[in-house]
């Protein structure tokens, strides 16, 4: 529609919104987030006793649900960025297909590599690991795995590079793009959208992640091949987690542009780029970069000064963009005489997981904190509970809106969000309470002391799978009209 | 700049890394060698390739992605140890990779470079970031002397320079995109507006209520 609608006007095809791809990105998205929660609930399973799975493919689910949920949370996320940046920048949408069809090769690769080659020392492919696997897998499934990764990185970074392009071209630079013009320079020009703003820094943190990603896993694939190439396991522990935290974190602020783009168009009341809005963005978009040290804190040979930074960085990083997102969206629903449906809940969800995610995983970037909990079950609560009550529901709120045809009249719904939410909480709490008992992170067989966590978990991650498949069903359901509009 | 003055410059550069003296104190060290004399004649043929392109180029764009991904397998090719080595050894060596860095390596990687558009560029500056780091890493960590004609020193101190290099690209690189350059923002602002109704933002709140593909619309 919108190619017509450019020819028609006499715009170009360039500027079409790359509709038709967003939607398969999102079908994509969602059938590959079912599958990956349900690897999750075999493992949690598994854990509870409830069925019998041999440990070597426990660590083969666990590295796919890794590495496929990552994957897929920055396919969805870019989804949204994607689709609501067009509106404010021209985008070519053929970098959404190269991207695409890069990253189902990647997953062919990776799936390949785990199911039949038995590679599994989890997405963190952290050195050693890969290449010493005692006898559990070939170098060659090391190989297959990581060049699928690298592989879905490049198409990523054709993605990141395509949307700083025309961030560049349209507002002049990446610093404009941030609203530096305005922050710093005191200029009176308008400033830029709070997507544009978001896109930037998603472009910026997202590339750089990608470059020291592509560098890690290339000489990671050569230390397969010659193993005489060794490399520094602190330096390889350094990239990788620059590479990952950063990337994880980024599909957060992709997908947050479902926040700034409809919860205006919900309540009538604009979002406006203020200049305290694009300094908490200029500030996180510094610190995502410098605060990964807190995944080394255990590290002794890390220079202590990078753990002072990473531990003091961590509480400041988050709370810039938090504030001014949490504290905007409360100030425009507040009094806005909005009902309450399934895309606004799944919102305000969304906010409320992103803010309340970020204090578990404060607490354990606190040295002395972390001495306890690091490698318990309460580093995936936090992540679990950052990505699958922040940035899920944000993805699937987008699913119901373009569902919907985009329209944001009320049409209820809001009691299946809500039990998402119970569901979710219950599931991420019992591995936050199953850290706290300093159950271990990673471990096939559980002690029975535990069994109590894991069974509720499991219970839990049942109800949140039927929930995201209610969401997910209504989105494929109108996959054919939604084309058809394409 | 002129495209005869920029091939001028070009011929200069080439004249510069061979001639006798100079060209005799580049080969004698390896990191001299590969980052004094290779960019003196590459970048020899790609000011001269650039302004080819900007004579010849029109149309040619698709030829960008080709030009470069040649020009820098050869170069890649000249950095192989046995080949470095062969060059000292031989004289006739020494004159093909000559011919080849700016023939072959120069001329298209600025016939590409000027044709590429930003993603492109983009997408080769990424490339060749982790691709200086990890052959610096190589030759900092490999157990052996890769090349027959130069120290182990040697190979370490260009593994060096090559991650500070790779380093120094990611920065300028950067640094220029956050620059950027005068903004095409109104024009497209204008298009963008024709191409697809306004979304709800600031100036488009409830009453108007369009969606940013313009397919929805707030029901009574």
């Amino acid at each position: 529609m919108a190619e017509a609608q450019a020819a028609a006007t006499g715009g170009t095809a360039a500027m079409d919104r790359g509709r038709t791809w967003v939607v398969l990105y999102l079908a994509t998205t969602g059938v590959v987030i079912l599958l990956m929660m349900v690897f999750g609930l075999l493992m949690r399973l598994a854990q509870s006793e409830w069925i019998v799975l041999d440990p070597a493919v426990f660590y083969q689910l666990l590295t796919v649900h890794g590495i496929g949920m990552v994957g897929i949370a920055a396919l969805g996320g870019i989804a949204i960025l994607w689709h609501f940046l067009s509106a404010h920048v021209p985008l070519r949408s053929a970098a959404l297909a190269i991207n695409l069809v890069l990253f189902l090769v990647g997953v062919v690769m990776i799936l390949w590599a785990v199911f039949i080659g038995g590679f599994a020392p989890a997405w963190t492919f952290l050195y050693p690991l890969p290449a010493i696997s005692g006898g559990v897998w070939e170098p060659w499934a090391g190989v297959l795995d990581l060049t699928g990764v690298l592989l879905i990185g490049v198409g990523f970074l054709i993605l990141c590079l395509e949307m700083g392009r025309a961030i560049v071209a349209s507002q002049g630079g990446l610093g404009r793009g941030l609203g530096w013009h305005v922050l710093f320079g005191g200029s009176t020009d308008k400033p830029p959208a709070p997507t544009v703003v978001a896109g930037t820094m998603v472009v910026i943190v997202t590339t750089l992640a990608l470059v020291a990603g592509a560098t890690i896993v290339v000489m990671t694939i050569l230390n397969l091949l010659f193993p005489s190439l060794a490399i520094d396991p602190l330096f390889a522990k350094n990239m990788i987690y620059f590479f990952g935290h950063v990337f994880i974190n980024a599909t957060i602020y992709m997908g947050v542009a479902a926040v700034y783009e409809l919860l205006p168009r919900i309540t009538g009341r604009p979002w406006k780029a203020s200049r305290v809005f694009l300094g908490a963005w200029t500030l996180s978009t510094t610190m995502v970069l410098i605060i990964f040290p807190h995944h080394l804190l255990m590290d002794f040979a890390m220079p202590r000064w990078t753990m002072v930074l990473g531990q003091v960085l961590s509480y400041v990083n988050s709370f810039p963009v938090l504030a001014v997102t949490g504290l905007g969206a409360l100030a425009i629903v507040h009094r806005s005489g909005i009902r309450w449906d399934l895309v606004s809940t799944l919102l305000l969800i969304a906010m409320f997981g992103w803010m309340a995610g970020v204090i578990p995983a404060v607490v354990d970037a606190t040295v002395s904190v972390n001495y306890v909990m690091h490698n318990t079950l309460w580093v995936p609560g936090h992540f679990h509970f950052y990505l699958l009550l922040g940035l899920l529901p944000m993805i699937f709120a987008f699913m119901i809106h373009l569902a919907r045809d985009e329209d944001v009249t009320a049409r209820g719904g809001d009691l299946t969000a809500i039990l998402y939410l119970l569901f979710g909480l219950g599931f991420v709490a019992m591995f936050l309470m199953g850290g706290w008992a300093s159950v271990p992170r990673r471990w096939a067989v559980h002690m029975p002391e535990w069994l109590v966590w894991d069974r509720i978990a499991t219970v839990m991650a049942a109800g949140v799978i039927v929930l995201a498949g209610v969401f997910v069903a209504i989105f494929l359901a109108r996959i054919p009209r939604l084309l058809r509009h394409g | 700049m002129r495209a005869r003055t920029q091939a001028a410059i070009g011929a200069g550069l080439v004249l510069l890394a061979l001639l006798p003296p100079v060209a005799g104190r580049l080969e004698a060290r390896l990191p001299l060698q590969v980052l004094g004399q290779y960019p003196l004649l590459v970048a020899g043929g790609a000011l001269a390739g650039a302004a080819l392109a900007r004579r010849h180029g029109r149309g040619a764009g698709w030829s960008a992605a080709a030009a470069l991904l040649a020009g820098a397998a050869v170069l890649g090719f000249w950095m192989i140890p046995r080949w470095i080595d062969a060059a000292v050894a031989l004289p006739s060596v020494r004159t093909l990779r000559a011919l080849s860095l700016v023939l072959a390596a120069g001329l298209p990687l600025g016939w590409g470079w000027a044709l590429a558009g930003p993603v492109l560029r983009g997408f080769a500056l990424a490339n060749a970031v982790p691709m200086l780091a990890v052959t610096g890493w190589i030759l900092l960590v490999v157990p052996a002397r890769l090349c027959n004609s130069f120290l182990v020193e040697d190979q370490r101190l260009l593994g060096r320079l090559q991650l500070a290099l790779a380093l120094a690209i990611l920065v300028a690189a950067v640094l220029r995109a956050l620059a950027g350059g005068p903004a095409q923002g109104a024009a497209t602002d204008r298009r963008m507006r024709r191409a697809s109704p306004p979304i709800a933002s600031p100036q488009a709140p409830r009453a108007t209520n369009t969606s940013p593909s313009g397919i929805g619309s707030r029901k009574p």
